[in-house]
């Protein structure tokens, strides 16, 4: 690792918003390196279309260096929580506007890795059950789930970037959670137990 | 508690196919320097703006204190300056008079 990056390794989302804030393009092109996987992913997560989510992304991104004052540095929010909203926000705005028609991506990019091609397809038909569970979820249980499960925010941070209390998103979390089950149960990729717990098939 | 284990188990096969590998290029290409800081300028800041580069050449430490001079050479020019003297024609005469050596005469 070259001194210059390591020194850009040490210099924290904020300090690279800042300098973003006064129009540094280097800055702006660090943070854009370090975090657009993570924020691809988060937006991949409430779309479940890769060509949606790079645009979500991108977009997010864009909206960032024409307006970087929308970051206030004063108000001690993290870059990061700030930006979970951003792109939540425009996937919400996103999906609200795309056609009902249009399903999620077909799964093909699962490898069948170490696994034998039948637990390589039925594990591809779980993960597209489990896909369409959550994408048939609420908007805002999909977005507390996401935020606090894959994310893995505390709840606080989830809460504030929904713009929600603490009580409310855990309200939110558990009627996913139980929605999530009834529907895997109907699916039958999870059964329910003699004595009401459930077990994974496939 | 068990249940909700057993779909966590579930949650957690969720997986997230890779992103484009030039999707980080692309953002870095496509936020040109040219286009920072665009959004935020609307119609009104922008005439802000015209106005502000105006009275940026214009360096005024103390504007309270110029303004109060100015006034004040305002007022002693305004006393002292006898306009009684001035006649609209007088005026007139001296604007329209030239040199009548040249022989055109003394008046236009």
């Amino acid at each position: 690792m070259t001194q210059k990056s390591k020194q850009e390794h040490e210099i924290s989302d904020e300090s690279l918003m800042v300098r973003v804030q006064s129009g540094d393009h280097e800055a702006f092109s660090f943070l854009v390196q370090r975090r657009t996987r993570m924020f691809y992913a988060a937006a991949y997560r409430m779309c479940a279309r890769q060509d949606e989510a790079e645009d979500i992304v991108q977009d997010a991104f864009l909206k960032l260096w024409k307006n970087p004052q929308a970051w206030d540095a004063q108000r001690g929010v993290k870059f990061t929580t700030w930006f979970y909203r951003v792109v939540t926000n425009g996937a919400v705005d996103y999906m609200r506007k795309k056609k009902p028609a249009q399903g999620g991506d077909s799964l093909d990019y699962l490898e069948d890795t170490a696994q034998s091609q039948q637990e390589g397809l039925e594990n591809k038909q779980q993960q597209a059950v489990l896909e369409a569970a959550i994408q048939a979820l609420p908007e805002r249980q999909k977005e507390a789930l996401n935020l606090c499960f894959y994310e893995e925010l505390s709840n606080k941070e989830a809460a504030d970037i929904m713009g929600v209390g603490i009580k409310a998103l855990e309200s939110l979390l558990m009627r996913a959670k139980a929605g999530l089950r009834d529907s895997l149960i109907r699916q039958g990729v999870l059964q329910k137990g003699m004595k009401g717990e459930e077990r994974i098939y496939g | 508690m068990g249940r909700m284990n057993e779909l966590d188990k579930i949650l957690e096969k969720r997986s997230v196919p890779e992103m484009s590998d030039n999707l980080v290029s692309r953002i870095v290409a496509t936020a040109r320097p040219e286009l920072f800081g665009r959004e935020s300028t609307s119609v009104k800041e922008r005439r802000r703006g015209w106005l502000g580069h105006l009275f940026d050449g214009i360096l005024m430490p103390q504007p309270a204190l110029v303004l109060s001079l100015f006034l004040l050479a305002g007022l002693f020019i305004g006393t002292t300056v006898d306009l009684s003297t001035l006649s609209a024609q007088d005026d007139m005469a001296s604007y329209l008079y030239i040199n009548d050596d040249d022989g055109y005469g003394d008046w236009l």
